[in-house]
Protein backbone atom coordinates (compact mmCIF):
# COMPACT_ATOMS: atom_id res chain seq x y z
CA UNK A 1 0.00 0.00 0.00
CA UNK A 2 1.67 3.49 -0.97
CA UNK A 3 2.26 5.69 1.84
CA UNK A 4 3.09 9.23 1.69
CA UNK A 5 4.43 10.43 3.88
CA UNK A 6 5.72 14.04 5.07
CA UNK A 7 9.12 13.43 4.23
CA UNK A 8 7.82 13.32 0.54
CA UNK A 9 7.27 17.23 0.88
CA UNK A 10 10.61 18.36 1.46
CA UNK A 11 8.84 21.86 1.77
CA UNK A 12 6.77 20.45 5.26
CA UNK A 13 9.05 21.62 7.41
CA UNK A 14 5.88 23.03 9.52
CA UNK A 15 3.65 20.52 10.69
CA UNK A 16 0.72 22.89 12.20
CA UNK A 17 -2.28 22.77 9.40
CA UNK A 18 -5.32 25.10 8.77
CA UNK A 19 -8.47 24.33 6.91
CA UNK A 20 -8.89 25.70 3.56
CA UNK A 21 -12.65 27.41 3.30
CA UNK A 22 -13.80 29.88 1.41
CA UNK A 23 -14.25 32.85 3.49
CA UNK A 24 -10.15 33.21 3.36
CA UNK A 25 -10.28 32.57 -0.35
CA UNK A 26 -9.91 36.41 -1.29
CA UNK A 27 -7.13 36.83 1.38
CA UNK A 28 -5.17 34.17 0.08
CA UNK A 29 -5.45 34.61 -3.35
CA UNK A 30 -2.48 37.27 -2.14
CA UNK A 31 -0.30 34.54 -1.00
CA UNK A 32 0.96 36.32 1.45
CA UNK A 33 3.06 34.59 4.40
CA UNK A 34 1.27 32.71 6.66
CA UNK A 35 1.54 30.33 10.13
CA UNK A 36 0.78 27.28 8.58
CA UNK A 37 2.54 24.52 6.99
CA UNK A 38 0.08 22.88 5.33
CA UNK A 39 -3.88 23.59 4.72
CA UNK A 40 -6.38 20.52 4.44
CA UNK A 41 -9.88 20.84 2.47
CA UNK A 42 -12.74 18.90 2.57
CA UNK A 43 -12.30 16.99 -0.74
CA UNK A 44 -16.33 17.13 -1.46
CA UNK A 45 -15.96 21.17 -2.08
CA UNK A 46 -13.69 20.38 -4.84
CA UNK A 47 -13.50 17.84 -6.62
CA UNK A 48 -16.09 18.40 -8.76
CA UNK A 49 -15.42 22.38 -9.25
CA UNK A 50 -14.11 23.85 -11.93
CA UNK A 51 -14.74 27.45 -10.39
CA UNK A 52 -13.04 29.63 -7.87
CA UNK A 53 -12.62 26.99 -5.37
CA UNK A 54 -10.68 24.69 -7.27
CA UNK A 55 -8.35 27.94 -8.59
CA UNK A 56 -7.82 28.69 -5.00
CA UNK A 57 -6.93 25.62 -4.27
CA UNK A 58 -4.61 25.03 -7.49
CA UNK A 59 -2.85 28.31 -6.00
CA UNK A 60 -2.47 27.20 -2.77
CA UNK A 61 -1.23 23.64 -3.72
CA UNK A 62 1.80 25.41 -5.60
CA UNK A 63 3.04 27.13 -1.99
CA UNK A 64 1.89 24.28 0.14
CA UNK A 65 1.17 20.24 1.15
CA UNK A 66 -2.29 19.90 1.10
CA UNK A 67 -4.16 16.97 2.42
CA UNK A 68 -7.76 15.53 1.20
CA UNK A 69 -10.40 15.28 3.66
CA UNK A 70 -13.98 13.68 2.80
CA UNK A 71 -17.34 13.57 4.60
CA UNK A 72 -19.27 11.23 2.10
CA UNK A 73 -17.28 8.57 2.02
CA UNK A 74 -19.71 6.69 4.45
CA UNK A 75 -17.15 3.44 5.24
CA UNK A 76 -19.70 2.37 7.11
CA UNK A 77 -22.58 1.51 5.03
CA UNK A 78 -24.10 -1.52 4.27
CA UNK A 79 -24.98 -0.20 0.62
CA UNK A 80 -22.30 -0.45 -1.90
CA UNK A 81 -19.62 2.43 -2.62
CA UNK A 82 -20.72 5.18 -5.01
CA UNK A 83 -18.30 4.13 -7.76
CA UNK A 84 -18.99 7.19 -9.26
CA UNK A 85 -18.03 9.27 -6.62
CA UNK A 86 -14.83 6.84 -6.05
CA UNK A 87 -13.93 7.88 -9.45
CA UNK A 88 -13.71 11.78 -9.28
CA UNK A 89 -11.82 11.17 -6.56
CA UNK A 90 -9.10 9.21 -7.51
CA UNK A 91 -9.03 11.66 -10.32
CA UNK A 92 -8.82 14.66 -7.89
CA UNK A 93 -6.27 12.90 -5.89
CA UNK A 94 -3.80 12.21 -8.96
CA UNK A 95 -4.34 16.01 -9.95
CA UNK A 96 -3.68 17.32 -6.64
CA UNK A 97 -1.56 14.76 -5.11
CA UNK A 98 -2.27 15.15 -1.70
CA UNK A 99 0.05 14.10 0.71
CA UNK A 100 -2.53 12.45 3.23
CA UNK A 101 -5.87 11.58 2.26
CA UNK A 102 -8.78 10.44 5.14
CA UNK A 103 -12.43 10.61 5.89
CA UNK A 104 -14.56 9.19 8.81
CA UNK A 105 -15.20 6.40 10.46
CA UNK A 106 -18.82 6.95 10.13
CA UNK A 107 -21.88 6.32 7.44
CA UNK A 108 -23.41 9.49 6.49
CA UNK A 109 -27.01 8.17 5.33
CA UNK A 110 -28.59 5.82 2.52
CA UNK A 111 -27.57 6.21 -1.33
CA UNK A 112 -31.06 8.21 -1.57
CA UNK A 113 -30.98 9.76 1.41
CA UNK A 114 -27.58 11.77 2.73
CA UNK A 115 -28.20 13.25 6.07
CA UNK A 116 -25.11 14.92 5.00
CA UNK A 117 -23.86 13.77 8.87
CA UNK A 118 -21.34 11.81 10.37
CA UNK A 119 -23.11 9.10 12.21
CA UNK A 120 -22.19 6.21 14.47
CA UNK A 121 -21.92 2.53 14.45
CA UNK A 122 -22.18 0.02 17.00
CA UNK A 123 -18.58 -0.76 18.15
CA UNK A 124 -18.97 -4.83 17.86
CA UNK A 125 -17.39 -7.66 16.12
CA UNK A 126 -19.69 -7.67 13.04
CA UNK A 127 -19.16 -4.67 12.24
CA UNK A 128 -15.22 -4.71 12.84
CA UNK A 129 -15.20 -7.34 9.94
CA UNK A 130 -17.70 -5.38 7.99
CA UNK A 131 -15.38 -2.46 8.16
CA UNK A 132 -12.15 -4.50 7.56
CA UNK A 133 -13.78 -5.58 4.07
CA UNK A 134 -14.88 -2.09 2.95
CA UNK A 135 -11.61 -0.54 3.75
CA UNK A 136 -9.40 -3.35 2.21
CA UNK A 137 -11.83 -2.60 -0.75
CA UNK A 138 -11.24 1.18 -0.81
CA UNK A 139 -7.24 1.05 -0.17
CA UNK A 140 -7.17 -1.29 -2.93
CA UNK A 141 -8.69 1.00 -5.48
CA UNK A 142 -7.15 3.71 -4.85
CA UNK A 143 -3.94 2.08 -4.24
CA UNK A 144 -3.26 4.30 -1.21
CA UNK A 145 -3.57 4.30 2.56
CA UNK A 146 -6.34 6.03 4.27
CA UNK A 147 -6.58 7.88 6.79
CA UNK A 148 -9.50 7.49 9.36
CA UNK A 149 -11.10 9.80 11.72
CA UNK A 150 -12.87 9.33 15.25
CA UNK A 151 -16.25 11.01 15.18
CA UNK A 152 -18.16 13.15 17.58
CA UNK A 153 -21.39 10.79 18.59
CA UNK A 154 -24.56 11.46 20.73
CA UNK A 155 -25.22 8.26 21.50
CA UNK A 156 -23.71 4.93 21.69
CA UNK A 157 -25.80 1.58 21.24
CA UNK A 158 -27.02 -0.86 23.09
CA UNK A 159 -25.45 -3.51 20.82
CA UNK A 160 -21.47 -2.43 20.88
CA UNK A 161 -19.34 -4.61 22.86
CA UNK A 162 -16.21 -2.30 22.38
CA UNK A 163 -15.29 0.72 23.92
CA UNK A 164 -14.70 3.09 20.97
CA UNK A 165 -11.10 3.38 21.20
CA UNK A 166 -10.56 -0.50 21.22
CA UNK A 167 -12.68 -0.66 18.27
CA UNK A 168 -10.59 2.00 16.99
CA UNK A 169 -6.93 0.24 18.14
CA UNK A 170 -8.20 -3.33 16.46
CA UNK A 171 -9.22 -1.61 13.46
CA UNK A 172 -5.83 -0.01 13.10
CA UNK A 173 -3.80 -3.03 13.99
CA UNK A 174 -6.00 -5.23 11.48
CA UNK A 175 -6.13 -3.19 8.16
CA UNK A 176 -3.47 -1.22 7.05
CA UNK A 177 -5.56 1.98 7.69
CA UNK A 178 -3.94 4.70 9.62
CA UNK A 179 -5.71 6.77 12.16
CA UNK A 180 -7.02 10.58 12.13
CA UNK A 181 -7.43 11.33 15.86
CA UNK A 182 -9.94 14.03 16.59
CA UNK A 183 -8.96 15.10 19.84
CA UNK A 184 -11.65 17.67 20.14
CA UNK A 185 -14.08 14.63 19.41
CA UNK A 186 -12.91 12.38 21.91
CA UNK A 187 -12.91 15.31 24.20
CA UNK A 188 -16.78 16.29 23.30
CA UNK A 189 -17.63 12.48 24.06
CA UNK A 190 -15.49 12.06 26.92
CA UNK A 191 -17.66 14.73 28.68
CA UNK A 192 -21.39 13.85 26.54
CA UNK A 193 -20.60 9.48 27.38
CA UNK A 194 -18.91 10.23 30.99
CA UNK A 195 -15.07 8.63 30.31
CA UNK A 196 -11.42 9.63 30.35
CA UNK A 197 -10.23 11.17 27.53
CA UNK A 198 -7.05 9.95 28.29
CA UNK A 199 -8.23 6.18 28.29
CA UNK A 200 -8.96 6.57 24.87
CA UNK A 201 -5.21 8.00 23.87
CA UNK A 202 -3.96 5.27 25.79
CA UNK A 203 -5.23 2.62 23.99
CA UNK A 204 -4.17 4.10 20.94
CA UNK A 205 -0.88 2.60 18.66
CA UNK A 206 0.66 6.47 17.90
CA UNK A 207 2.47 4.54 14.69
CA UNK A 208 -0.60 3.93 13.36
CA UNK A 209 -2.07 8.14 13.92
CA UNK A 210 -0.98 10.03 10.76
CA UNK A 211 -2.50 13.64 11.66
CA UNK A 212 -4.01 15.48 14.58
CA UNK A 213 -7.32 17.47 14.91
CA UNK A 214 -8.35 20.26 16.74
CA UNK A 215 -11.03 22.29 16.99
CA UNK A 216 -13.51 24.32 19.13
CA UNK A 217 -16.87 23.02 20.07
CA UNK A 218 -20.30 24.73 22.25
CA UNK A 219 -21.78 23.88 25.04
CA UNK A 220 -25.34 23.35 24.33
CA UNK A 221 -27.72 23.17 26.79
CA UNK A 222 -25.81 21.20 28.67
CA UNK A 223 -24.06 18.80 26.01
CA UNK A 224 -21.23 18.96 23.86
CA UNK A 225 -21.57 19.88 20.30
CA UNK A 226 -18.67 19.35 17.23
CA UNK A 227 -19.33 22.74 16.12
CA UNK A 228 -15.85 23.69 15.13
CA UNK A 229 -16.74 27.37 15.93
CA UNK A 230 -14.79 28.22 19.01
CA UNK A 231 -11.31 29.29 19.67
CA UNK A 232 -8.74 25.91 21.41
CA UNK A 233 -9.49 25.35 24.78
CA UNK A 234 -7.51 24.73 27.76
CA UNK A 235 -8.59 21.22 27.64
CA UNK A 236 -7.35 20.15 24.03
CA UNK A 237 -3.98 21.83 25.03
CA UNK A 238 -3.60 19.45 28.07
CA UNK A 239 -4.67 16.41 25.61
CA UNK A 240 -2.24 17.75 23.49
CA UNK A 241 0.39 17.66 25.75
CA UNK A 242 -0.47 14.03 27.02
CA UNK A 243 -0.13 12.99 22.97
CA UNK A 244 2.97 15.20 22.72
CA UNK A 245 4.22 12.41 25.05
CA UNK A 246 3.92 9.56 23.03
CA UNK A 247 4.69 10.91 19.78
CA UNK A 248 5.59 14.61 18.71
CA UNK A 249 5.65 14.81 14.83
CA UNK A 250 2.08 14.13 14.16
CA UNK A 251 0.61 16.70 11.46
CA UNK A 252 -1.84 18.91 13.41
CA UNK A 253 -4.65 20.50 11.99
CA UNK A 254 -6.69 23.51 13.42
CA UNK A 255 -10.47 23.29 11.78
CA UNK A 256 -13.12 25.87 12.36
CA UNK A 257 -16.59 25.71 10.27
CA UNK A 258 -18.90 28.08 11.92
CA UNK A 259 -19.03 31.08 12.26
CA UNK A 260 -15.46 31.29 10.93
CA UNK A 261 -13.17 34.54 11.85
CA UNK A 262 -10.49 36.49 9.83
CA UNK A 263 -7.53 34.11 9.39
CA UNK A 264 -5.43 35.78 12.02
CA UNK A 265 -7.42 33.85 14.47
CA UNK A 266 -7.29 31.10 12.74
CA UNK A 267 -3.57 30.98 12.62
CA UNK A 268 -3.35 32.60 16.57
CA UNK A 269 -4.70 28.78 17.49
CA UNK A 270 -1.66 27.09 15.67
CA UNK A 271 0.62 29.24 17.19
CA UNK A 272 -0.59 28.36 20.71
CA UNK A 273 -0.02 24.41 19.34
CA UNK A 274 3.08 25.34 18.10
CA UNK A 275 4.56 26.61 21.10
CA UNK A 276 2.96 23.75 23.47
CA UNK A 277 5.41 21.52 21.04
CA UNK A 278 8.33 23.65 21.72
CA UNK A 279 8.24 23.98 25.45
CA UNK A 280 7.31 20.13 25.24
CA UNK A 281 10.48 19.69 22.94
CA UNK A 282 12.88 21.93 25.78
CA UNK B 1 -31.13 -5.51 15.22
CA UNK B 2 -28.61 -5.22 12.21
CA UNK B 3 -26.86 -2.77 11.78
CA UNK B 4 -28.24 -2.84 8.25
CA UNK B 5 -31.76 -2.20 9.39
CA UNK B 6 -30.71 0.18 11.92
CA UNK B 7 -29.27 2.73 9.61
CA UNK B 8 -32.71 2.36 7.23
CA UNK B 9 -34.93 2.85 10.20
CA UNK B 10 -32.49 5.77 11.59
CA UNK B 11 -32.05 7.90 8.61
CA UNK B 12 -36.25 7.49 7.68
CA UNK B 13 -36.83 8.95 11.25
CA UNK B 14 -34.03 11.58 11.19
CA UNK B 15 -35.22 12.91 7.41
CA UNK B 16 -38.86 12.69 8.61
CA UNK B 17 -37.72 14.76 11.59
CA UNK B 18 -40.45 12.28 12.91
CA UNK B 19 -41.14 10.31 16.74
CA UNK B 20 -38.85 7.23 17.10
CA UNK B 21 -40.35 3.87 16.81
CA UNK B 22 -39.90 1.75 19.73
CA UNK B 23 -37.13 -0.38 18.16
CA UNK B 24 -34.83 2.31 17.08
CA UNK B 25 -34.74 3.62 20.47
CA UNK B 26 -34.40 0.56 22.08
CA UNK B 27 -30.83 0.10 20.06
CA UNK B 28 -29.92 3.32 21.21
CA UNK B 29 -28.39 4.01 25.10
CA UNK B 30 -29.51 6.45 27.42
CA UNK B 31 -26.45 8.36 27.68
CA UNK B 32 -25.60 10.04 31.19
CA UNK B 33 -26.18 13.47 29.52
CA UNK B 34 -28.09 12.56 26.66
CA UNK B 35 -31.46 10.56 26.56
CA UNK B 36 -31.89 8.32 23.44
CA UNK B 37 -34.33 10.07 22.54
CA UNK B 38 -32.78 13.74 23.24
CA UNK B 39 -29.69 11.97 21.18
CA UNK B 40 -31.67 11.15 18.51
CA UNK B 41 -33.02 15.15 18.22
CA UNK B 42 -29.92 16.48 18.00
CA UNK B 43 -29.27 14.43 14.79
CA UNK B 44 -33.23 15.58 13.39
CA UNK B 45 -32.19 18.73 14.47
CA UNK B 46 -28.77 19.16 12.63
CA UNK B 47 -29.78 17.53 9.57
CA UNK B 48 -32.43 20.49 9.03
CA UNK B 49 -30.17 22.97 9.74
CA UNK B 50 -27.56 21.66 7.87
CA UNK B 51 -29.64 21.18 4.90
CA UNK B 52 -31.15 24.81 5.37
CA UNK B 53 -28.05 26.26 5.63
CA UNK B 54 -27.27 24.81 2.29
CA UNK B 55 -30.21 26.43 0.74
CA UNK B 56 -29.22 29.58 2.19
CA UNK B 57 -26.11 29.38 0.69
CA UNK B 58 -27.60 29.16 -2.70
CA UNK B 59 -30.69 30.81 -2.85
CA UNK B 60 -29.53 34.31 -1.10
CA UNK B 61 -31.61 36.15 -2.99
CA UNK B 62 -35.40 34.61 -2.48
CA UNK B 63 -34.06 34.42 1.73
CA UNK B 64 -33.36 38.65 1.49
CA UNK B 65 -36.94 39.00 -0.20
CA UNK B 66 -39.17 36.84 1.53
CA UNK B 67 -37.19 36.88 4.82
CA UNK B 68 -35.49 34.27 7.15
CA UNK B 69 -39.24 32.95 8.39
CA UNK B 70 -41.06 32.25 5.43
CA UNK B 71 -37.56 31.08 4.13
CA UNK B 72 -37.40 28.77 7.13
CA UNK B 73 -40.77 27.49 6.04
CA UNK B 74 -39.81 26.82 2.45
CA UNK B 75 -36.65 24.96 3.53
CA UNK B 76 -38.68 22.41 5.61
CA UNK B 77 -41.52 22.24 2.77
CA UNK B 78 -38.60 21.38 0.59
CA UNK B 79 -36.35 19.01 2.55
CA UNK B 80 -39.61 16.95 3.34
CA UNK B 81 -40.17 16.17 -0.13
CA UNK B 82 -37.00 16.34 -1.61
CA UNK B 83 -33.88 14.14 0.56
CA UNK B 84 -30.65 14.45 -0.59
CA UNK B 85 -28.62 12.00 -3.01
CA UNK B 86 -25.59 14.22 -3.60
CA UNK B 87 -22.28 13.65 -1.94
CA UNK B 88 -22.08 17.12 -1.91
CA UNK B 89 -24.20 18.87 0.45
CA UNK B 90 -23.68 22.18 -1.83
CA UNK B 91 -25.23 20.47 -4.54
CA UNK B 92 -28.62 20.28 -2.47
CA UNK B 93 -31.61 21.86 -3.75
CA UNK B 94 -31.54 21.92 -7.99
CA UNK B 95 -35.23 21.49 -7.60
CA UNK B 96 -36.42 23.94 -5.92
CA UNK B 97 -37.46 26.10 -8.78
CA UNK B 98 -39.95 23.12 -10.12
CA UNK B 99 -41.01 23.16 -6.30
CA UNK B 100 -41.96 26.88 -5.84
CA UNK B 101 -44.22 26.50 -8.87
CA UNK B 102 -47.05 25.02 -6.62
CA UNK B 103 -46.39 26.43 -3.20
CA UNK B 104 -48.09 29.34 -1.38
CA UNK B 105 -45.48 31.73 -1.52
CA UNK B 106 -45.56 31.89 -5.21
CA UNK B 107 -48.78 33.32 -4.91
CA UNK B 108 -47.76 36.64 -3.00
CA UNK B 109 -44.32 36.20 -5.00
CA UNK B 110 -45.23 35.13 -8.56
CA UNK B 111 -41.25 35.97 -9.74
CA UNK B 112 -40.21 32.93 -6.73
CA UNK B 113 -39.64 29.75 -9.46
CA UNK B 114 -37.84 32.32 -11.83
CA UNK B 115 -35.60 33.85 -9.59
CA UNK B 116 -34.68 30.53 -7.93
CA UNK B 117 -34.09 29.18 -11.71
CA UNK B 118 -32.14 32.22 -12.18
CA UNK B 119 -30.03 30.99 -8.61
CA UNK B 120 -29.37 28.13 -9.61
CA UNK B 121 -27.55 28.70 -12.95
CA UNK B 122 -25.75 31.21 -11.07
CA UNK B 123 -24.51 28.67 -9.08
CA UNK B 124 -23.68 26.15 -12.12
CA UNK B 125 -22.06 28.46 -13.94
CA UNK B 126 -20.04 29.87 -11.08
CA UNK B 127 -18.41 25.70 -10.88
CA UNK B 128 -17.90 26.32 -14.81
CA UNK B 129 -14.46 26.15 -15.73
CA UNK B 130 -14.04 29.27 -17.72
CA UNK B 131 -12.44 28.04 -21.50
CA UNK B 132 -11.52 31.90 -23.17
CA UNK B 133 -13.63 31.91 -26.62
CA UNK B 134 -12.94 33.86 -29.77
CA UNK B 135 -11.32 37.77 -29.26
CA UNK B 136 -12.59 40.43 -31.29
CA UNK B 137 -10.17 39.90 -34.23
CA UNK B 138 -11.04 36.24 -34.24
CA UNK B 139 -14.94 36.93 -34.04
CA UNK B 140 -13.95 39.88 -36.98
CA UNK B 141 -12.66 37.11 -39.38
CA UNK B 142 -15.53 34.44 -38.76
CA UNK B 143 -17.65 37.01 -40.01
CA UNK B 144 -16.52 36.94 -43.07
CA UNK B 145 -16.29 33.23 -43.34
CA UNK B 146 -19.63 31.28 -44.03
CA UNK B 147 -18.38 27.77 -43.48
CA UNK B 148 -16.82 28.83 -39.46
CA UNK B 149 -19.39 27.16 -37.46
CA UNK B 150 -19.33 28.62 -33.80
CA UNK B 151 -21.08 27.68 -30.83
CA UNK B 152 -21.62 29.53 -27.16
CA UNK B 153 -19.13 28.78 -24.40
CA UNK B 154 -19.95 25.83 -22.31
CA UNK B 155 -20.10 28.20 -18.83
CA UNK B 156 -22.68 30.85 -20.64
CA UNK B 157 -26.20 30.78 -20.09
CA UNK B 158 -29.12 32.34 -22.03
CA UNK B 159 -32.02 33.11 -19.91
CA UNK B 160 -35.09 34.95 -20.67
CA UNK B 161 -37.64 35.51 -17.89
CA UNK B 162 -41.24 36.90 -17.58
CA UNK B 163 -40.01 39.35 -14.57
CA UNK B 164 -36.91 41.76 -14.20
CA UNK B 165 -35.11 39.07 -12.55
CA UNK B 166 -31.63 40.53 -12.23
CA UNK B 167 -33.19 43.64 -10.08
CA UNK B 168 -35.13 41.22 -8.15
CA UNK B 169 -31.92 39.70 -7.40
CA UNK B 170 -29.87 42.55 -6.90
CA UNK B 171 -32.24 43.23 -3.85
CA UNK B 172 -29.69 41.23 -1.92
CA UNK B 173 -27.80 43.59 -1.35
CA UNK B 174 -29.57 46.93 -0.87
CA UNK B 175 -30.61 47.69 2.78
CA UNK B 176 -33.87 49.43 2.15
CA UNK B 177 -35.75 46.63 -0.17
CA UNK B 178 -38.87 48.23 1.11
CA UNK B 179 -38.42 50.57 -2.29
CA UNK B 180 -41.25 49.30 -4.47
CA UNK B 181 -39.59 47.48 -7.47
CA UNK B 182 -41.86 47.18 -10.53
CA UNK B 183 -41.16 44.49 -11.95
CA UNK B 184 -43.13 42.40 -14.37
CA UNK B 185 -41.06 43.31 -17.61
CA UNK B 186 -39.64 40.39 -19.40
CA UNK B 187 -36.08 40.26 -19.14
CA UNK B 188 -33.21 38.38 -21.55
CA UNK B 189 -30.25 37.51 -20.06
CA UNK B 190 -26.67 36.33 -20.80
CA UNK B 191 -25.21 34.90 -17.94
CA UNK B 192 -21.22 33.80 -18.02
CA UNK B 193 -18.40 33.33 -16.15
CA UNK B 194 -15.45 36.14 -15.88
CA UNK B 195 -12.42 35.37 -14.07
CA UNK B 196 -13.97 33.24 -11.01
CA UNK B 197 -16.71 35.39 -10.66
CA UNK B 198 -20.02 35.44 -12.44
CA UNK B 199 -21.24 37.97 -14.93
CA UNK B 200 -25.07 39.04 -15.92
CA UNK B 201 -26.10 41.30 -18.77
CA UNK B 202 -29.64 42.27 -19.88
CA UNK B 203 -30.12 42.14 -23.49
CA UNK B 204 -32.33 43.02 -26.15
CA UNK B 205 -35.27 40.61 -26.91
CA UNK B 206 -33.77 41.01 -30.76
CA UNK B 207 -29.99 40.09 -29.40
CA UNK B 208 -31.27 37.41 -27.77
CA UNK B 209 -32.82 35.77 -30.22
CA UNK B 210 -29.99 36.02 -32.59
CA UNK B 211 -27.81 34.55 -29.50
CA UNK B 212 -30.54 31.66 -29.48
CA UNK B 213 -28.99 30.35 -32.91
CA UNK B 214 -25.78 29.73 -31.56
CA UNK B 215 -27.06 27.38 -28.85
CA UNK B 216 -26.08 24.88 -31.79
CA UNK B 217 -23.45 25.48 -33.89
CA UNK B 218 -23.84 28.33 -36.35
CA UNK B 219 -22.21 30.62 -38.49
CA UNK B 220 -22.36 34.55 -37.61
CA UNK B 221 -23.58 34.82 -40.93
CA UNK B 222 -26.42 32.62 -40.57
CA UNK B 223 -27.26 34.72 -37.43
CA UNK B 224 -27.09 37.43 -38.74
CA UNK B 225 -29.21 36.42 -41.88
CA UNK B 226 -32.02 35.02 -39.93
CA UNK B 227 -32.25 37.85 -37.03
CA UNK B 228 -35.08 39.55 -36.03
CA UNK B 229 -36.33 42.32 -38.85
CA UNK B 230 -36.80 44.44 -36.13
CA UNK B 231 -32.63 44.51 -35.15
CA UNK B 232 -31.22 47.88 -35.46
CA UNK B 233 -27.35 48.02 -35.98
CA UNK B 234 -26.96 49.20 -32.67
CA UNK B 235 -28.25 45.78 -30.90
CA UNK B 236 -25.83 44.08 -33.24
CA UNK B 237 -22.88 45.93 -32.73
CA UNK B 238 -23.47 46.11 -29.16
CA UNK B 239 -23.84 42.63 -28.55
CA UNK B 240 -20.65 41.43 -30.81
CA UNK B 241 -18.41 43.84 -28.60
CA UNK B 242 -19.89 41.81 -25.10
CA UNK B 243 -19.17 38.61 -27.81
CA UNK B 244 -15.89 39.50 -28.31
CA UNK B 245 -14.65 41.18 -25.48
CA UNK B 246 -15.64 38.80 -22.97
CA UNK B 247 -14.87 36.28 -25.13
CA UNK B 248 -17.95 34.11 -25.27
CA UNK B 249 -18.20 32.19 -28.59
CA UNK B 250 -16.27 28.74 -29.58
CA UNK B 251 -14.76 27.99 -33.02
CA UNK B 252 -15.74 24.47 -33.58
CA UNK B 253 -12.94 22.88 -35.57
Amino acid sequence: MKKIKKSDFPGMTNIFGLGLRSTHYSYLEQRPATAAGWFEIISENYFRTRGRPRKTLELIREDYPVSCHGVSLSIASFQKFDWNYLKDLKAFYDEIQPFQVSDHLCFTGLSNNNLHNLLPFAYNRENLIHLNDRIDQLQNYFGRTFAFENLSAYFDYNNSTMTEWDFISELARTTECDLLLDLNNIFVNSFNHKFNARDFINAIDFSKVAELHFAGYSNRDGFYFDTHSNPLYPELIELYKFVLEKKCDIPVLYEWDEDIPAFDILEEQIKILKSVREQHKQ
Amino acid sequence: MKQKDFNQIFVTVVASRSAAPVELLAQIKNGPVLSARRALEVYQEDYEARLTEALKNTYRGINAIIGDEDFFILSQDYINTHPSSSSDLDDYGHLLSLHLKDHQLSKDYIFLPELAFFEWNFREVFHQEQIPGLSPEGLMACLENDRDMLRLCSSLRLLHFNFLITSLYALKDEEDKENELIYEFPEYVLMYKNGVMVKTITLSKNQFEILKKLLAPASLQHCLQNAPATVTPDEIQTLFTILGTERLLLKLN
